[in-house]
C-alpha cells in the first residue's frame, strides 16, 4: 500500500515537472486562416492528416530545418524565413471537389515581407512544392492548390529576432516557488520511504 | 525485496527533490539579481546617480557618461536613456545583425534574462527617426523597464515626465505625452512612419485614446515634424505590451 502511494506520488511530481515546463514554453497559435469567400468553404487546422514520415518532416520545418527537403526546394528557400508554422488546409466539405483557389490571411506578414512564397505538400505527388502565390496584399495570400495539405509560409524578412510582433519583453514568470514547493513534496515522500521501519 | 524497492523510490524521489530545489533557487536568484549588471556598470564607470539633471547652457554641455570607454568595452552601446527620479538609467544598445539579441543578453554578452534596453535596426542610432522603439524587459524587480507601469497613474506621469538621452557629444530632451496599452504588433513592421500620412494617423490615434489604462497628455501639440521615441514593455502577458512615448523636446550638441 505505502509503496503504490509512493509510486503515485512520484508520478505526480513527474506530471507537475513536466506541466511546468509545458507551460513555461511558448505557446503557439494558428496563424494562417482561411478568410474572404474561401471562408466559408476552407479551414486550416493544426491537426495533420498525412504519414508520420511527413509530420516529422512538418515538425523539422516549425524547428527551422529544411535538410529533408529537396536540393531545389532548399534553393528556393535561400534568404527565406518561416513566417507562420505549417497548418493543414482542408476543404471543409470532404467530399467537395472544386477550384482550390484559396485566399489566405497570414497574421504575422507585413509589408516588411517580401518574396513570399508557399511551401505545399502535395498530396498526389507525394512531395513539396514551392507555390508562387497568386497576389499578396499586407497579410492576405491569394494561391491556387491541386490538392489540399499542409501548407507553410516563407518570405524574406528584415533581418530581426521577431517578425510580426514585438519583442517578448515578459521578463520573469515567477515559477520558483512552484519548483521549491515540488522539492519539498519531493525531499518530504522521499525521507519518509527511506525511513527504517521502527518495530 | 519491497523495502528494497521503497528505498530506491525514496532515493530517486530525494534527487528529484534536490535538483528543483536547485532549480528553484537558481530562478530565485536570477530573478532577484536582474539588472545588478548594470549597476555594476555605473560604479565601473563612476557614474553617480542621474537623479536630477539640470538644464545646462549650450556652453557647459556636459556629458555625465564616459562614452569613450563604455564603447571600448561594450561597442554595441550607442546611447544612454535616464528618466530623472525613477530607476531607469540604462545603457542603450543595438546589436550589428541579430535584432533578438540583446532580449536576453545584457550588454556585457552574458545570457541573462533581464537583457539589456535596446533598439533594433529598424531604428538608426542617432534618434533622427520619426519614431524610435527601445526594448526594455517588464522585471519582477523593478529594474529594466517594470518602471514604465507606474506611468498608469498620472501623477505620476506629470511628476516624472523628462527623459534625458545621453550620446557621445549630445543630450536629447524629451517630454513624456503618452503612456498606455498596446497589442503584441511590431509597430516598426506595421507603420512606415517615414510616410507623412501614415505617422499623422498613428500620432492621432495615439493622442486620442480615452480609454481608462491610458494617460495621454493633450495639451503638447505634435505634429509629423516632431521625432518622438516609444518606450516598450511587457503588460504581464505576451498579448500586451505597455508603452510610454514621449516627444523630442531638444538636442544639445
Amino acid at each position: 500500500m505505502k509503496k503504490r502511494v509512493l509510486a503515485g506520488i512520484m508520478m505526480a511530481v513527474m506530471m507537475m515537472a513536466s506541466v511546468m515546463s509545458v507551460s513555461a514554453a511558448k505557446s503557439k497559435s494558428d496563424e494562417v486562416t482561411a478568410t474572404g469567400t474561401s471562408a466559408n468553404t476552407h479551414e486550416t487546422d493544426l491537426i495533420f492528416d498525412v504519414d508520420d514520415s511527413v509530420k516529422k518532416v512538418i515538425a523539422e520545418i516549425n524547428d527551422g530545418k529544411l535538410t529533408s527537403l529537396s536540393a531545389d526546394i532548399q534553393k528556393k528557400l535561400t534568404g527565406k524565413k518561416l513566417v507562420a508554422e505549417v497548418v493543414d488546409l482542408q476543404h471543409k466539405d470532404a467530399t467537395a471537389t472544386c477550384n482550390h483557389e484559396v485566399e489566405l490571411t497570414v497574421t504575422p506578414l507585413t509589408d516588411k515581407c517580401s518574396g513570399v512564397v508557399i511551401l505545399h505538400y502535395n498530396k498526389v505527388a507525394g512531395a513539396w512544392e514551392i507555390i508562387e502565390p497568386i497576389s499578396v496584399k499586407g497579410d492576405v495570400i491569394v494561391a491556387k492548390f491541386d490538392n489540399l495539405s499542409p501548407v507553410a509560409v516563407f518570405a524574406k524578412v528584415a533581418t530581426g529576432g521577431s517578425t510580426g510582433t514585438s519583442p517578448s519583453t515578459v521578463g520573469t514568470s515567477s515559477t520558483w516557488m512552484l519548483w521549491v514547493a515540488v522539492a519539498i513534496v519531493a525531499l518530504g515522500t522521499g525521507v519518509v520511504a527511506t525511513q527504517k521501519k521502527s518495530r | 525485496m519491497r523495502r528494497k524497492i521503497l528505498i530506491a523510490i525514496g532515493i530517486i524521489l530525494i534527487i528529484l527533490g534536490l535538483i528543483f530545489g536547485c532549480i528553484g533557487f537558481y530562478k530565485y536568484y536570477s530573478e532577484k539579481k536582474a539588472g545588478e549588471v548594470y549597476e555594476d556598470l555605473k560604479v565601473e564607470f563612476d557614474m553617480a546617480p542621474l537623479i536630477d539633471v539640470p538644464q545646462m547652457d549650450v556652453e557647459e554641455l556636459e556629458i555625465p557618461i564616459d562614452f569613450a570607454n563604455l564603447k571600448s568595452q561594450y561597442p554595441d552601446v550607442y546611447a544612454w536613456i535616464t528618466i530623472p527620479g525613477t530607476r531607469i538609467d540604462y545603457p542603450i544598445v543595438q546589436h550589428g545583425s541579430d535584432n533578438g539579441y540583446y532580449l536576453n543578453h545584457t550588454v556585457d554578452g552574458r545570457k541573462r534574462v533581464e537583457g539589456a534596453i535596446y533598439t533594433e535596426n529598424y531604428n538608426s542610432k542617432d534618434f533622427s527617426d520619426p519614431n524610435t522603439l527601445i526594448y526594455g524587459h517588464n522585471m519582477k524587480n523593478g529594474s529594466m523597464f517594470k518602471g514604465l507601469h507606474k506611468y498608469r497613474d498620472k501623477k505620476y506621469m506629470s511628476e516624472h515626465d523628462e527623459v534625458i538621452i545621453y550620446q557621445e557629444g549630445r543630450i536629447l530632451r524629451y517630454k513624456i505625452f503618452a503612456a498606455y496599452v498596446y497589442d503584441s504588433r511590431h509597430i516598426m513592421q506595421s507603420f512606415d512612419f517615414t510616410d507623412e500620412n501614415i505617422f499623422r494617423s498613428y500620432l492621432n490615434s495615439v493622442l486620442t485614446k480615452k480609454d481608462m489604462s491610458s494617460n495621454i497628455d493633450t495639451t503638447i501639440d505634435i505634429t509629423t515634424d516632431d521625432k518622438i521615441i516609444t518606450l516598450s514593455t511587457c503588460n504581464n502577458n505576451d498579448a500586451q505590451r505597455y508603452l510610454v512615448q514621449a516627444v523630442l523636446l531638444s538636442i544639445q550638441e
